[in-house]
């Protein structure tokens, strides 16, 4: 009994310990950003980085998930005769869940593992300590740019999202249910709100800063063993998919009381 | 386990394996070879203020005595070697002089002020007067080896880029590394990346340049030829080099002084001649490379243990 206080009791230390470096890193970070400590150049790589290199599956993911949506959608709405609000439910969707979350989830798998694996790769070959030695802060030089990456680019990939899953779930609706364009697409305007577009894109910047922390988090305190580089990747992802679930519902709750 | 159960294998003597081996050809990448003597220095002024002053160094890791009560002063100029074997903390006394890691006891006086009372921003401010070549390079994967170098000026307002390319032509010709500016470390060979790594850290013209290991992992030949660069860039820089290795003939061959770190402080600080001459069993036995007689390893395998004996 004592024995499993005392696992449970070094897990939870474990824990308290791992979200204090999270936030120390964080708050560094915004130390740089608030003294303008940004560099230019590996900015622009980044933004490259995390958002052209991840459109193609943040597409692909929600071109499907907005047939698969609408398929399901259309099917209920023709038997409660609501088959005029299809669009709308599908945009709904899109924007408040669908979007910000599963191209966070997106993201997280292809960039926020590709941080931790650079930056892991980095300290093991002492590039991380060659840069201090050069009077550079690895968090300057190489966290705040992905920061800023994960922060700009996860909102714009999530509105991309949101048209191209909207988009399929129309190709779905036409070819199962022959809804027409005007049909589709006519319910969005008028039922659509704003501030869900707003309150989506809200969530994917919260998310961007997520995937870009855990990211570089797992990369700069990976031990210096390269074996130790793919546990890190791994862990980043895992780490980021949980914290962005449990974050979801939390914005959530607080964005559309 | 029984006798039977173990294999020894007897390792060939070095000459008979050089003897069956046919004769390399020198490197055609660039990389010619420095006569270590060819080079004429001028005799270090140890008169004035020490450039580097160690007191009292301690350093625990983790519970572990890793460095124990060092102290040592290096003049301007100097080319100052640390020598000792494996995981004598050889590595981590050069992570202290620049600051990388931070003593648990001991002050480290750099040009009179003490680097381990300094926050990251004074000794990002400190380290702009040194510079460090990594044991295996640590040249960035993602940059050109003209964008390596150039990196701690890559911010700089008061220079144009052409003031920079130029500085970058510059180190690279006197690294013997002209016309490698656009390649990638990863189409380079370890000695051009050293070659690289040197150029790189004498960017920010450091007075001080600390070398990990510089002749680690590269062929005799090669290895010479690096050592030979070192003492060649530090007489015409003028900078202070302190050079930690365990290839104690190239550490002879260049250093003004050294230092034989062991059993976790000092044994020896010396000239060359000095190291040569001691009767101190671990520096004598370590300066003239014997071993303390037949030594074996034990290998496990899933079929038993092999004594490898050599």
């Amino acid at each position: 009994m004592l024995s499993a206080i005392a696992v449970l009791g070094a897990q939870v230390l474990k824990g308290l310990e791992y979200f204090g470096e999270l936030s120390e890193l964080h708050l560094r970070t915004l130390v740089h950003l608030t003294r303008g400590n940004v560099e230019y150049r590996p900015t622009v790589e980044q933004m490259s980085s995390v958002g052209v290199s991840s459109l193609p599956i943040v597409a692909v993911t929600m071109l499907f998930s907005g047939m698969v949506f609408s398929y399901h959608v259309a099917d209920q709405a023709s038997l409660l005769g609501a088959s005029g609000y299809v669009g709308w439910a599908v945009a709904e969707t899109m924007a408040r869940e669908l979007g910000p979350a599963l191209t966070a989830i997106v993201v997280a798998a292809r960039a926020g593992s590709a941080m931790a694996a650079e930056l892991g790769t980095m300290k093991v070959t002492e590039q991380i300590d060659a840069l201090r030695t050069m009077a550079t802060d690895p968090v300057q030089y190489l966290v705040v740019p992905r920061y800023l990456a994960g922060m700009m680019m996860v909102p714009v990939l999530a509105l991309i999202g949101d048209v191209i899953g909207v988009t399929g779930g129309f190709v779905m609706a036409n070819l199962t249910a022959g809804m027409t364009v005007d049909g589709y697409f006519g319910s969005i305007p008028g039922n659509l709100e704003i501030w869900t577009v707003a309150a989506g894109v809200i969530k994917a910047i919260f998310f961007g800063i997520i995937i870009a922390t855990i990211g570089c988090h797992q990369g700069l305190y990976t031990e210096k063993a390269s074996e130790e580089v793919g546990r890190a990747t791994t862990r980043a992802v895992v780490y980021c998919i949980m914290l962005i679930y449990a974050a979801n519902l939390v914005l959530t709750v607080l964005l559309f009381p | 386990m029984s006798a039977s159960e173990r294999d020894v294998i007897k390792i060939a003597p070095e000459d008979e394996a050089d003897a069956r081996a046919a004769p390399e050809p020198l490197p055609a990448d660039g990389e010619h070879f420095i006569p270590r003597a060819s080079v004429q220095r001028q005799p270090i002024d140890r008169s004035g203020e020490p450039l580097l002053s160690i007191e009292d160094i301690h350093q625990v890791i983790e519970g572990a005595v890793i460095i124990h009560d060092v102290s040592f002063k290096i003049w301007p100029g100097e080319i100052f070697g640390i020598m000792g074997m494996s995981g004598s903390g050889k590595t981590t006394l050069l992570r202290l002089l620049i600051g990388l890691d931070k003593p648990t006891e001991g002050r480290i006086l750099f040009k009179g002020e003490d680097i381990t009372q300094l926050d990251e921003d004074g000794l990002n401010r400190v380290r702009k007067s040194m510079g460090m070549c990594f044991q295996y390079s640590a040249l960035f994967d993602s940059m050109t080896a003209a964008e390596n170098v150039a990196f701690a000026w890559r911010n700089r307002k008061d220079v144009t880029p052409e003031q920079r390319s130029e500085r970058v032509a510059q180190l690279l010709s006197m690294v013997e590394m002209s016309g490698t500016e656009d390649r990638m470390p990863a189409d380079l060979s370890g000695g051009m990346r050293k070659r690289v790594s040197i150029a790189r850290a004498l960017m920010e013209e450091p007075e001080l340049v600390l070398y990990d290991e510089p002749s680690s992992g590269l062929d005799p030949v090669m290895s010479c030829n690096i050592t030979g660069l070192i003492k060649k860039v530090s007489t015409d820089t003028g900078s202070t080099a302190v050079m930690v290795s365990h290839d104690v003939s190239n550490l002879l061959g260049i250093c003004d002084r050294m230092l034989m770190l062991h059993d976790r402080g000092v044994q020896l600080i010396g000239t060359p001649d000095d190291m040569r001459a001691s009767d101190l069993p671990i520096v004598h036995r370590f300066v003239h490379g014997l071993g303390a007689g037949e030594m074996t390893e034990h290998c496990s395998t899933p079929t038993g243990v092999i004594d490898v004996v050599g």
